[in-house]
């Protein structure tokens, strides 16, 4: 049995999104302003960050995103070299480092888990450093919409080494993927990986979603080129995109791979203070993420 | 009817007691020989043929000695014995009658008992000339004596022996009775503990001598027994248990033999083990893993060897108990959500001996509570009364603030360990507030305030570029290697190999020195405070109970850089929480006086009662209720031992082997009727006993202290042809002075007889008349 108490966060978590986004504005200075300074800010661990007397690795937890070999480019994200992070390319990297360190910064704020802004990491599947960590994120991006074999394509040593980090009790999130066919396509990868466990699609009432916000319904957290775009388009809660969670579970029933299918946790996250995106989308990005790293720390 | 003199006669004339009832001046005496040898020199001066002088001195000594014998009888010699009036005065006979008689020892295969039998009952044994001048008593002894009549009640099935217990029943029954000996049939291995010889002193002063015959060879040439088996739980993973089995060897020295383990019909363990040197007895440790949550009965067998002659000692049934007994409760308290609680959480979540009830400080005013048996469970916090805390058997700190925790609440958690007997183990960084609280007093290590700390050790921080944060290699201490609360191996050379093989560990939390009363068992292997390595895990005993710090919170590495299949991590900290809780104080325990008992024995159960404090109860009733291995079930109150607070006793006898289940059920003053910790469940078993056939060979010299001591004598069993005269002609208390002719000795008629047979022929020899 196990059960959440204490005050209730819920109502707190609707300003989470204009304190993080006033960190962030201070920070980095991009995105459009806000005056307004909430009394609850934590104006130490702002003046840290700004400092930068903090680095990421110091921290206990570092957040790290995995990183793929794509369909038909390697690890590059258009079929060849060049663009996304840090030259390597790559759907991997969607979203990155923004949405980290956004999400970071809330997680900073709003739990007692050792990190900050900074303390990301991306590594690849194959790389033994993996299991110095035990929360995985892969954005599961694949474009366009309506398309297959355009997303990861799991090698066997890269299977291998999700297998063996989830088994030792690594937790993996996934996010981002959209439609029918990028479900088959999931749906493929999965088999791939573990072709012995079924993929289930959890219930709203399930722990995961109570761990640290009661959370009472999955939401189409907007994604790009998909329910909104920068030119202004937005058909939120599209009703083709119904949001539903898949997961993989280890033989105790615990929840080792977690999937947010219909929805962009990572534009979510990393679109916090752009004004035109809706806020209570974020929100919902950032509390379902933070129940996902209690949940993973906890079991 | 012997036709030589008696050997009493001959010591009594060697002694001196000697004399003639007609006693005449020996000058007299010697005056008649004279003159009946000078009569017979002056008859034989003439014959009718001439002789020799050769002849006739031959003739003439030859009628001399035949009147000279003649006078010696007429004089009437006797001597003058020590002698039992027929019928007047007992005998007891003690047979020892223990499973040691049925050994066979002797040629032919024979056993000690047949042997014993035969001596006294077989073709007009011992027993039947004894008969005649004594009231005979028989009597079968092992651990207690009763009288028996004849063979027939003898079984060889006594489980010990006693000879000071069988000479003590031999006192009280034939006491007032005119105890004249005792003749004692016995191997001599005295497995009692009582020395008899005092005993058989007492009987010499009252001049009861005690005759020993001893049976059996002194030293068993081959045999390889059980001496000894010891079944004890300890803390290792998977409800290991540990069997002691103590094996003695003589003339099997240097070899091979095979030590089985049964369940029932089905195998459980077999090994081969190395015998020592002759005449050793040499441990070997077997560990089992019960299958059944149940008292089994183990049958433990040592493979039987060419020649060996006991193999009674060859087998032996044990009792380990693992009944199902409830999951200790350990509570764990972390201020944040991080790596080590999830891990250790994942470490004990499939062991059913543990529940771990954990409470998480997720967030600011935010907590997550797993494990918990009811809704109600720390929804409150962390327990503000003590009967709340008080069940569980251990604490986990992690991460915590100092102001989690409320004065009294840490003064209680002093209390918890010291009184209670509880296990607290601190697993994370405690900040400079800590350093004055009772939570201080109670670690293995001392906690020293950050700015008294040298500035390379300042920090302790997880990870990251700073001495304290960096991954090391930990270093086993001593202890540690040999420690069960780290075993990864039950091999001691398997166990340091798979330690080297573990993954380093990342960042540790400086605290002091380790206490003077602590045993360190990991450290690090470059950092040091005054002089000595940071500890990083230590524990010690405080109070009733016990402690532990563990200084690195990245012990969940032992489980992400080890293959998925390893179960390192999981061992070592189920190990570590069981020893924290096994110890904690409980409501109720029960104990028995021994480990094992044998038919016949007297069992002594004592139930140490704790009211709801943990505190001793005086006023509890106490209830036991005893199932024998036939069913039937026995209810008994046990009573309070005045001498003792809480502790309350009963006894009672066991006459069939098997195992024994016993629950003790407490209801106390305050009445807690539904409360699962106010009864306790235990089991024992009744065994045969392998005293008998360890050291089963004949002690000699013992048999020869107890007659010598008491002025009997000792015989071996093969040289008992003089026993029965022997008891009759040593002086006892009854025993009177008899004057015994000589004179009708058939050896000197047949003398007579001889010298004038041999006169006669020779005179005819010679032609004379």
């Amino acid at each position: 049995m196990s059960e959440q108490v204490g005050t209730r966060t819920n109502t707190k978590a609707l300003s989470l999104v204009a304190i993080v986004g006033l960190c962030a504005l201070l920070s980095v200075p991009v995105q459009a302003q806000n005056s307004a300074v909430p009394l609850d800010f934590d104006a130490e661990s702002f003046m840290r960050d700004l400092s930068g007397a903090e680095s990421g690795l110091n921290t206990e937890f570092t957040w790290v995103r995995g990183r793929y070999t794509n369909y038909g480019g390697g690890r590059s994200r258009r079929g060849g070299g060049g663009g996304g992070f840090g030259g390597r390319g790559g759907w991997w990297d969607t979203d990155y480092p923004d949405a980290e360190s956004n999400f970071l910064r809330g997680v900073q704020r709003y739990t007692n888990i050792d990190a900050n802004s900074k303390s990301y990491d991306f590594l690849d599947l194959t790389d033994p450093r993996l299991y110095e960590h035990s929360f995985l994120y892969m954005n599961m991006k694949r474009v366009p919409i309506g398309s297959i074999y355009t997303g990861p394509d799991f090698q066997p040593a890269e299977i291998a080494a999700l297998r063996e980090f989830m088994f030792r009790g690594g937790f993996v999130l996934l996010d981002d993927f959209w439609g029918e066919a990028h479900l088959q396509d999931f749906q493929t990868e999965m088999a791939k990986l573990f072709p012995e466990r079924e993929l289930v699609k959890l219930d709203v009432r399930h722990e995961l979603f109570h761990t640290f916000f009661d959370i009472n319904e999955f939401v189409q957290v907007p994604g790009r080129a998909v329910t909104w775009d920068y030119n202004g388009g937005f058909s939120l809660d599209d009703p083709n995109y119904p949001p539903s969670v898949y997961a993989i579970l280890d033989d105790d029933g615990r929840v080792m791979l977690v999937a947010n299918h219909n929805a962009d946790l990572g534009d979510g996250w990393e679109h916090t203070f752009y004004e035109p995106y809706p806020t209570r989308y974020s929100n919902d990005a950032y509390k379902i993420a933070i129940n996902y790293l209690i949940y993973a720390f906890t079991h | 009817m012997n036709y030589l003199l008696d050997q009493h006669a001959i010591d009594a004339i060697q002694e001196g007691r000697f004399s003639f009832v007609y006693g005449i001046s020996p000058w007299l005496a010697a005056l008649i020989a004279v003159v009946l040898i000078a009569l017979v020199w002056l008859l034989y001066r003439k014959t009718t043929r001439s002789l020799s002088a050769g002849w006739k001195g031959t003739l003439i000594t030859l009628r001399s000695m035949v009147l000279l014998l003649l006078l010696f009888c007429l004089l009437r010699p006797v001597v003058t014995t020590e002698q039992v009036v027929p019928q007047e005065s007992y005998l007891a006979v003690l047979i020892d009658d223990s499973q040691s008689m049925s050994i066979e020892d002797l040629p032919g295969g024979r056993s000690r008992a047949a042997a014993v039998e035969q001596l006294l009952y077989e073709g007009g044994g011992i027993l039947e000339p004894l008969s005649d001048s004594f009231q005979v008593r028989t009597f079968r002894f092992d651990k207690d004596t009763q009288r028996v009549t004849d063979s027939s009640g003898l079984s060889s099935a006594g489980t010990a022996s006693s000879i000071d217990q069988a000479l003590e029943y031999i006192d009280q029954q034939l006491s007032g009775l005119a105890l004249g000996g005792i003749l004692l049939l016995s191997d001599g291995a005295d497995n009692e503990g009582i020395d008899p010889v005092p005993r058989a002193e007492s009987f010499g002063a009252r001049q009861i001598p005690v005759f020993t015959v001893g049976v059996g060879q002194e030293n068993i040439p081959r045999d390889v027994g059980i001496v000894d088996v010891a079944a004890a739980k300890t803390v290792l993973e998977g409800s290991v248990f540990n069997v002691d089995v103590a094996l003695s060897n003589q003339g099997y020295s240097g070899q091979e033999v095979g030590l089985t383990v049964y369940d029932g019909d089905t195998l459980v363990s077999t090994e081969r083990v190395l015998l020592g040197p002759d005449s050793s007895t040499r441990r070997f440790s077997i560990e089992l893993t019960p299958e059944r949550e149940e008292a089994i009965l183990y049958r433990l067998e040592v493979e039987e060897q060419d020649g060996e002659i006991v193999l009674q000692n060859n087998h032996y049934s044990f009792l380990v108990d693992n009944s199902a007994k409830p999951a200790l409760d350990i509570l764990y308290v972390d201020g944040h959500p991080r790596n080590e609680y999830k891990f250790i959480r994942r470490a004990v979540e499939a062991d059913s001996s543990i529940r771990l009830a954990t409470y998480l400080q997720t967030g600011p005013g935010k907590f997550y509570r797993q494990g918990i048996k009811t809704p109600l469970e720390l929804s409150r916090g962390f327990p503000e009364r003590m009967d709340e805390l008080y069940q569980y058997e251990a604490i986990i700190l992690g991460d915590v603030d100092k102001d989690f925790f409320t004065d009294g609440q840490l003064t209680m958690l002093q209390d918890f360990v010291a009184e209670r007997g509880g296990g607290l183990l601190v697993a994370g960084m405690l900040d400079d507030l800590f350093v004055d609280t009772p939570l201080a007093d109670i670690l293995p290590v001392s906690l020293v305030s950050s700015n008294l700390l040298p500035q390379p050790l300042r920090g302790g921080i997880a990870r990251g570029n700073h001495p304290t944060g960096q991954l090391f290699t930990p270093q086993l201490t001593t202890a540690g290697e040999y420690s069960e609360l780290l075993r990864l191996h039950s091999d001691d050379s398997e166990n340091l190999r798979l330690w080297r093989e573990m993954p380093q560990l990342q960042g540790v939390y400086v605290t002091g020195r380790a206490k003077p009363g602590a045993t360190v068992l990991m450290e690090h292997p470059l950092l040091q405070f005054q002089n000595q390595r940071l500890p990083l895990i230590a524990t010690q005993r405080y109070g009733s109970g016990r402690s532990m710090s563990i200084t690195s919170a990245s012990t969940w590495r032992w489980q992400m850089m080890m293959p998925a299949e390893d179960q390192s991590h999981e061992r070592i900290w189920r190990q570590l929480l069981r020893w924290l809780a096994v110890s904690a104080l409980e409501r109720v325990t029960v104990d028995f006086d021994r480990e094992f008992y044998h038919v016949g024995d007297r069992v002594n159960v004592t139930a140490t009662v704790r009211d709801i404090n943990y505190l001793p109860d005086n006023n509890a009733s106490v209830w036991m209720h005893l199932s024998d291995p036939e069913g039937g079930v026995i209810d008994n109150a046990m009573e309070w031992d005045i001498d003792r607070d809480g502790v309350y006793r009963s006894s009672f006898e066991v006459q069939t082997e098997g195992v024994f289940n016993l629950m003790v059920d407490v209801a106390s003053a305050a009445g807690e009727a539904d409360r699962s910790d106010t009864e306790r469940s235990a089991a024992f078993v009744v065994t045969p006993s392998l005293r008998e056939f360890s050291s089963a060979g004949r002690d000699t010299a013992l048999l020869e202290r107890v007659a010598a001591a008491s002025g009997g004598r000792y015989f071996d069993l093969e040289q008992t042809s003089a026993l029965a005269t022997d008891i009759t002609y040593t002086p006892n208390a009854y025993s009177k002075e008899v004057q015994e002719d000589l004179w009708d000795t058939p050896a000197l008629l047949l003398l007579l007889i001889l010298l004038l047979c041999a006169d006669w022929m020779l005179r005819r020899f010679k032609g004379l008349s």
